[in-house]
């Protein structure tokens, strides 16, 4: 009996220690995901802030947007219609956020329900979204965005 | 005058040097471009023959992947999809297509999709859609770690 339990706390001790190790792989992962979703955050604030600035910097120039409409913009198109008010965010509201890591590129997916106004009517129907972020030279940018109407069945 | 035909050929050879390699940054962008147009056509003949094997090849483990009605699906469920003809392509036609290069590794595609793709039991749905596809290069290989698709309005 004592001989079972001995061993039962040993595999015990070793589950545990198993769950409990990470690679340094895990870790520069982890490390790039808190990097990359703080990121996230300063870009959403830029963007129902309209900080033309900032949203600039975290554009790269040959940004492929697409919008829940359809609609392809460039990055001069993009702080255009968010500088102008044309598209305005009023409150973001994010949720089911995935992250992808891969080294210095990282794919961001979730279900957006923010308050979106655009073109004379405003909404908060869900849009799954995809956001990939790549770092250059020290630096993260948003390289590709695309948002989607979702469906209800 | 030696020391000025001197300076002169220095700020030739610079020069030449920097064009040189914007030249070089520039083949090489091309390069990719070209393998990319590459495997997306790869990726578009795949779909057309319900390829799932070779589509297992095309996509990373954890792409992430939306359809045109706003459901994300694991690359498990996309190929099953394919797999058993619950999604069927008739044919795989794409317009306005750009590409995007990002440094050595990653190139975001945008086009304009009008294939002709049916879900049996389900009314069809004739709309174009954007869609977006990222790659990245792993080990040598380009993998699509990104597909999403947004209907276009009817106008």
């Amino acid at each position: 009996m004592r001989r079972l339990l001995c061993l039962l706390t040993l595999a015990t001790g070793f589950a545990g220690l198993a769950r409990a190790q990470t690679t340094p792989a895990d870790q520069a992962g982890e490390k790039t995901k808190q990097e990359v979703l703080q990121f996230a955050d300063q870009q959403n604030h830029a963007v129902t802030t309209a900080d033309m600035e900032t949203l600039k910097r975290i554009f790269a120039d040959d940004l492929a947007y697409t919008n829940e409409r359809g609609k392809i913009l460039t990055k001069t198109e993009r702080l255009a219609e968010l500088g102008s008010g044309k598209r305005k965010v009023s409150h973001m509201n994010h949720d089911d956020i995935q992250v992808f890591t891969y080294g210095d590129t990282v794919v961001v997916t979730g279900r957006s329900r923010s308050n979106v106004a655009y073109e004379g009517s405003s909404s908060t129907a869900p849009r799954r979204f995809m956001c990939t972020y790549v770092k250059q030279n020290g630096h993260w940018q948003v390289v590709a965005q695309q948002e989607t109407p979702v469906v209800e069945p | 005058m030696r020391r000025m035909v001197l300076l002169g050929v220095l700020v030739a050879a610079v020069a030449g040097f920097a064009g040189a390699r914007a030249a070089g940054g520039d083949t090489n962008k091309e390069q990719t471009r070209k393998e990319i147009l590459q495997i997306e056509e790869e990726r578009s003949q795949a779909l057309l023959k319900g390829d799932v094997d070779k589509l297992k090849r095309i996509y990373a483990d954890q792409v992430a992947y939306c359809t045109e009605h706003g459901k994300v699906l694991t690359l498990e469920q996309h190929l099953a999809n394919i797999k058993e003809r619950k999604q069927v392509f008739n044919s795989v036609v794409h317009k306005d297509v750009k590409v995007h290069v990002f440094g050595n590794n990653t190139v975001a595609v945008t086009g304009l999709s009008v294939s002709d793709v049916r879900y049996p039991g389900q009314k069809a749905d004739p709309r174009p859609r954007r869609y977006t596809n990222v790659w990245l290069k792993q080990d040598g290989q380009w993998r699509c770690i990104a597909h999403y698709e947004t209907p276009v309005p009817e106008s």
